[in-house]
């Protein structure tokens, strides 16, 4: 059970029939966020509804995983490898820290506006902290749905290659339209991340790693570049 | 096939959610019970408007603008006593009546639209449904 289990892990490479509804399942999922970020978020904005939305996409998950014999340890909900996970994703979040910081400098030389974060830290400590838990929360789901999810029916369709990643990145991305620099960031993110998750897979590191991309993005970029973090339907309003 | 099956699930239950909620913010924004009617005479645009939702108890005036030729010309609310109205049993009350004074405009055809205007989602939201039909009239010189 163990030798299978560990083979699963490593190479979830299945039948065709299995590999076409894996990449139904990705375009399934991918489309319940979509219409969430497009279609409810047009109709009746945020709220409770819009997270209802996303309830028959969040089942088939959970649903999927048992029907697929996947985890929790396989899927990545673990902690005997998080600082195996945290110790690889270490130098890409330095470097990209370094390069917001970069940008960040630039373009507050050409525009003077604050950054996202400023507006966050406003209200007080305890406010700010349960934005920091907010953010993180926020960050294990992506992660989660990103990698635990689309990266692993990803590896069913190609194996742990450059082609499953790009499935990662691109699904990322796409959530992330029609802001251009944070698609652009998303899909860069996606793809090394995916890249960290078929190498130790740990939703708790990537996560965390997630939640601290955001806060030092919004920390060094002023907000006229990130648009306010607005995606979807949201973006424009 | 029990994987399939879940996720043709899935897709039906997304769709009649979608469903609803297009029907249900639909209905929010643009309530369809306004009734009411548009003429030209004399100088002035006028006639009546109800909302066929407001109970006897709880009567709505309802709120009106008047657009000539595309643009907004002047707002008021049709709360004056039209017995006519309620005698053919289309309104709750007597008030129920409008009338816009026609402003100067130059000689030749034009067109008046009268719009009821609802507010939704706490007054964050406004739509304009059109009373009736296009009232066209001519100004002769």
């Amino acid at each position: 059970v163990n030798a299978t289990n560990e083979l699963h892990e490593t190479s979830p490479r299945e039948t065709k029939d299995s590999r076409t509804l894996a990449m139904w399942e990705i375009i399934s999922i991918t489309a319940s966020a979509l219409i969430a970020e497009w279609a409810v978020a047009a109709l009746i904005g945020s709220g409770f509804l819009m997270l209802a939305s996303i309830l028959p996409a969040f089942a088939f998950m959970i649903l999927s995983h048992r029907a697929r014999g996947e985890s929790l340890r396989v899927i990545g909900w673990r902690i005997d490898n998080f600082f195996k996970a945290i110790k690889e994703l270490a130098l890409p979040i330095l470097i990209a820290v370094a390069a917001f910081l970069l940008i960040g400098q630039i373009l507050h030389r050409l525009d003077a506006n604050y950054a996202v974060s400023e507006k966050w830290w406003r209200n007080g400590a305890q406010a700010t902290a349960f934005l920091f838990a907010r953010v993180t929360a926020w960050a294990l789901f992506q992660e989660y749905a990103l990698q635990g999810f689309i990266n692993r029916r990803a590896q069913i369709i190609y194996g742990k290659n450059w082609r499953s990643l790009l499935i990662v990145g691109t699904a990322f991305a796409i959530l992330h339209l029609p802001n251009v620099p944070l698609t652009a960031a998303t899909f860069c993110a996606g793809i090394i991340f995916g890249y960290v998750y078929q190498r130790t897979p740990n939703i708790f590191a990537l996560g965390l790693a997630h939640a601290l991309l955001t806060i030092a993005l919004v920390s060094t970029i002023p907000i006229n570049a990130l648009h306010d973090l607005r995606v979807g339907y949201k973006f424009f309003g | 096939v029990k994987l399939a099956n879940w996720l043709i699930a899935k897709s039906i239950i997304e769709i009649l959610f979608l469903i609803a909620l297009v029907v249900v913010a639909q209905y929010r924004a643009f309530h369809p019970y306004f009734r009411g009617d548009a003429e030209f005479a004399a100088g002035y645009i006028a006639g009546w408007a109800v909302d066929e939702a407001a109970s006897a108890s709880h009567p709505r005036s309802v709120e009106l603008q008047l657009y000539i030729d595309g643009k907004l010309v002047a707002t008021t609310v049709a709360d004056k006593p039209r017995p006519d109205v309620r005698a053919h049993g289309r309104s709750q009350d007597d008030f129920c009546g409008y009338s816009f004074l026609v402003p100067p405009l130059s000689p030749g055809a034009h067109e008046a639209r009268v719009y009821a205007v609802h507010s939704s989602d706490g007054d964050a939201r406004k739509t304009l449904q059109m009373i009736n039909h296009p009232v066209l009239f001519q100004i002769e010189k």
